[in-house]
């Protein structure tokens, strides 16, 4: 009795896994015979889509193409070209966005990153500034390693020089729907000479950040901006800053820390006017005029340059943001989060209060210098 | 007619009464002779008591090779012959009496007044003295087989070098040395109608639980088989279900078998078998090992947490490999996967046939080093390894991630300290990878889901096998799982049920 109840059990478990109506070993395929997917793109032509594929790994990478009017089906007419070899797309870790794509609307091609079972919402999102993305995936890395390592790096170097930052779909697809904009990673086709081969190959390069207002593309932010965005978003990251140094030469600044506080002023209940500290801590890395090392003026003149050169850059981001209409870098959610029944009040009139919100931005700098003494 | 019988095994089932005695009647020369009918070592001689002037002969009976002649001819022979007291004895009775007064002849002796008690203590090693009714038995048994030697498979650096050996009072010695208290006790009883294998139950009165001392006896007691010659004899005639799981712990070290007892468990040592047999055993004693207590309690709480992984690596990791690669490729880290991919280019089996046909493998090869004398079996192995490990994989066979997760796998099922439960694990990691290739990660986890259930099932002698992680305490479960410091572990194991519950101040 005793086991016929455990065998019902066990029969009860392996019918609960949802595999009914044929063999789970069906699903079952060879790992040598798949092709893994690891970069994506899609491009809106004439109302159709254009998806194209990239494996990456060691040897040439495979390129594939396909065009239909649902993406699910221009991705499975990708299997019917390559018959010997099932394609995988359970491994795509860049999903890139042709300018046309991202246009029409981003929406789609995140909803179908969500419903696909193969697919994975921790995929890294880009939008291709002016270009398509066929071209970055096709073209980008041909003399090389191919897109995928290009999009590897580039992921991990655009944080690192704080030049943007590359969200995720699933993360894109939280602001859209929380703020109804956001920022994107911008990429761009550029030929960049190889000195030891005399070749031009060409490479994807960091553009800074593509804008993202009710899931379509409506501008972009420069790198230099991008930086300004990120002290806003409190991504942290490093950069260089070259700041005069009073003297009649230059020194340059690495920015090792970053912080952010948002101060909103609630008067009856309502929001007056925000204000935005921004502390910066930055090292210095190198003077034109060594002699002058240490100098109290010299400091000061120095952090004042880096506070005029940031503050300049969250102006300029917080100006075009109002200008939009887009508070593309959540600083409602910020100011939220500081006092969040008093901001619920107001939630729903964020967009058409912000622009004409009094904003007060404020960027202090300290300057370590990590000199040897003796 | 047909030449098969039916039915004869329900019919049959329960055909093996018991016959006491086995040798029915008193003790006579006679009968003797007749019962040891063409035993070549079986002596007789007559002896005449106190001389030539005795009045009184009675027959000398031993198996040569089991006595000490020595102790024959100085102990009995002599003082029998030679004292003339003895010569006064006009019967039987008072040869007896004569005997009990000079008992500083003989330390041991013992009057007989059935055929079946004087049998038994001639195959035990006693020389018996045989009047018509009546038998005087001396201890006369020779000290056969060897020393007390080191511990062979439970290799010690901190503890003590000594290990049990085939010969009963040794080991009873041995455990003696390291229990001086007369609370530790020995029932002793006769299993096997033929092997008359002489079986000890030990355990210390006032700490082990009193009803598993009763209970073991009673089913000792109700065991009746030829012989006992085997451990596996033990386990699976003493326990109510047989499992390929340890629910007996065997060991060879006294100290160890000791440390148990003062635990709280109960012990059986066997004549001829050189382990000490404890029980109950739980998952969790079958993980630890004497060196524990050796070693610091850090070094000790790390290493037991390592045989624990250890546990879950034998049984799943070919069965992880073999669910992820074949369902789950998503799950797999894209470089790892790409890999994986790059090692199986080329190779002509799946990867349920190579992961199977691997696992086969190593247990062949483990086989073979294990039965060959360990001078060749060594060989076996270094080729075995050669062959299978690095000739198949560049021959392109097999893949060398399958070789990698098989080897890792039979790696850490030698970690365990417990042989029986190493194989045990070799069976559930078979079935585990069947499941896998059936089903994949779904496969795995029921498989696991069943193990548990089963292990659950487990109850050798009332104890929970997965006790305390079924039944006790967080701290308890700490305590099995780590090595706390032994100041601060003062009580014994609650699911041994001691009946003293603390074992230091």
């Amino acid at each position: 009795m005793k086991r016929l109840r455990l065998l019902a059990a066990a029969l009860a478990l392996v019918m609960l896994n949802g595999c009914s109506g044929r063999w789970v070993y069906s699903d079952y395929r060879e790992i040598d015979q798949m092709e893994l997917i690891q970069a994506l793109g899609m491009d809106e032509e004439g109302g159709e889509i254009i998806v194209t594929a990239s494996t990456g790994g060691p040897g040439k990478p495979v390129v594939l193409r396909s065009t239909s009017a649902s993406i699910s089906r221009a991705m499975r007419r990708m299997q019917d070209y390559t018959s010997r070899k099932y394609i995988f797309f359970g491994h795509t870790a860049h999903l890139l966005l042709g300018e046309s794509a991202a246009a029409h609307g981003v929406d789609r091609y995140l909803e179908h990153m969500e419903r696909s079972v193969e697919m994975r919402l921790n995929t890294f999102l880009y939008v291709v500034r002016d270009g398509t993305a066929q071209e970055a995936v096709s073209m980008a890395g041909q003399a090389g390693d191919g897109a995928v390592d290009l999009l590897t790096s580039l992921e991990k170097d655009v944080q690192l020089m704080s030049e943007s930052h590359v969200f995720t779909c699933g993360e894109t697809a939280e602001m859209l729907a929380e703020r109804g904009c956001c920022l994107a990673a911008a990429v761009s086709l550029v030929r960049q000479e190889d000195i030891l081969s005399g070749e031009d190959p060409v490479t994807l390069a960091a553009e800074g950040y593509a804008i993202l207002t009710e899931g379509k593309l409506t501008g972009y932010l420069d790198p230099d901006l991008a930086r300004g965005a990120n002290l806003l978003m409190d991504l942290g990251g490093e950069d260089i800053l070259e700041v005069p140094d009073g003297k009649g030469s230059w020194a340059a600044l690495r920015l090792i820390g970053s912080r952010v506080r948002y101060l909103p002023e609630y008067r009856e209940g309502e929001l007056a006017s925000l204000q935005i500290r921004v502390e910066l801590d930055c090292s210095l890395d190198e003077q034109r005029s060594p002699g002058e090392a240490g100098d109290r003026e010299i400091l000061e003149q120095l952090k004042a340059g880096a506070e005029q050169l940031e503050l300049e850059r969250i102006c300029r981001v917080l100006e075009r943001s109002r200008a939009l209409g887009a508070d593309f870098c959540g600083v409602g959610q910020r100011v939220r989060a500081v006092r969040p029944l008093a901001f619920d009040g107001m939630a729903a009139s964020w967009e058409e209060r912000f622009p004409e919100l009094p904003l007060e931005t404020e960027v202090s700098c300290r300057v370590i210098q990590d000199r040897q003494e003796g | 007619m047909s030449i098969f019988r039916r039915g004869t095994k329900g019919k049959t089932r329960g055909w093996h009464p018991p016959v006491k005695p086995r040798y029915p009647g008193a003790p006579d020369a006679g009968a003797l002779l007749t019962l040891f009918r063409d035993c070549g070592d079986f002596r007789a001689m007559d002896l005449r008591l106190g001389g030539k002037e005795g009045k009184l002969t009675g027959t000398l009976c031993y198996l040569d090779g089991l006595v000490d002649g020595d102790a024959v001819g100085e102990a009995v022979i002599r003082p029998l012959t030679e004292e003339e007291r003895f010569g006064t004895a006009a019967g039987p009775e008072e040869a007896a009496a004569l005997a009990r007064e000079a008992l500083a002849w003989f330390y041991s002796f013992r009057i007989r007044r059935s055929l079946e008690e004087t049998a038994s203590d001639l195959t035990e090693g006693c020389c018996a003295l045989v009047f018509s009714g009546l038998a005087l038995t001396f201890e006369t048994k020779a000290a056969l087989g060897r020393g007390v030697e080191q511990p062979e498979t439970e290799k010690t650096v901190k503890g003590a070098k000594e290990a049990f050996t085939e010969i009963y009072r040794q080991n009873t010695a041995l455990l003696r040395r390291r229990l001086r208290c007369p609370e530790l006790k020995l029932r002793e009883l006769t299993v096997g109608r033929r092997s008359r294998t002489r079986v000890g139950i030990v355990y210390l009165d006032g700490l082990t639980d009193p009803l598993l001392g009763e209970e073991l006896q009673s089913r000792l007691e109700r065991l009746d088989l030829d012989g006992l010659m085997n451990t596996g004899d033990l386990e699976e005639y003493l326990l109510e279900k047989s499992s390929p799981f340890p629910q007996m712990l065997a060991t060879e070290r006294p100290d160890r078998f000791a440390m148990e007892l003062l635990q709280g468990r109960a012990g059986l040592l066997v004549d001829g078998l050189p382990l000490g047999f404890l029980l109950p055993a739980t998952l969790a004693e079958t993980l630890r090992v004497p060196e524990d207590t050796a070693a610091h309690y850090t070094v000790a709480s790390v290493l037991t947490l390592l045989r624990y992984l250890a546990l879950f690596l034998s049984v799943l990791l070919p069965a992880l490999y073999v669910a992820v690669t074949m369902y789950h490729q998503e799950m797999v880290p894209t470089r790892l996967l790409l890999s994986i991919i790059q090692s199986k280019q080329d190779v002509p089996f799946s990867t349920a046939g190579e992961t199977l046909g691997m696992l086969v493998a190593f247990e062949l090869l483990q086989e073979a080093g294990l039965r060959l004398p360990a001078t060749i079996g060594q060989s076996v192995s270094i080729i075995g390894a050669l062959i299978v490990g690095q000739s198949a994989v560049e021959a392109k066979v097999i893949s060398p991630v399958v070789v990698i997760a098989v080897a890792i796998a039979g790696i850490t099922g030698y970690t365990m300290p417990n042989q029986d439960m190493a194989a045990a694990l070799r069976l559930c990691r078979f079935g585990m990878v069947i499941l896998s290739v059936g089903l994949g990660l779904f496969g795995m986890v029921t498989g696991s889901l069943l193990l548990i259930y089963y292990l659950c099932t487990l109850e050798p002698f009332g104890t929970a096998y997965l006790s305390p992680f079924c039944d006790g305490s967080l701290r308890e479960v700490l305590g099995v799982v780590l090595r706390l410091p032994l100041p601060r572990s003062k009580n014994r194991l609650p699911w041994l049920k001691p009946a003293d519950k603390r074992r230091q101040k």
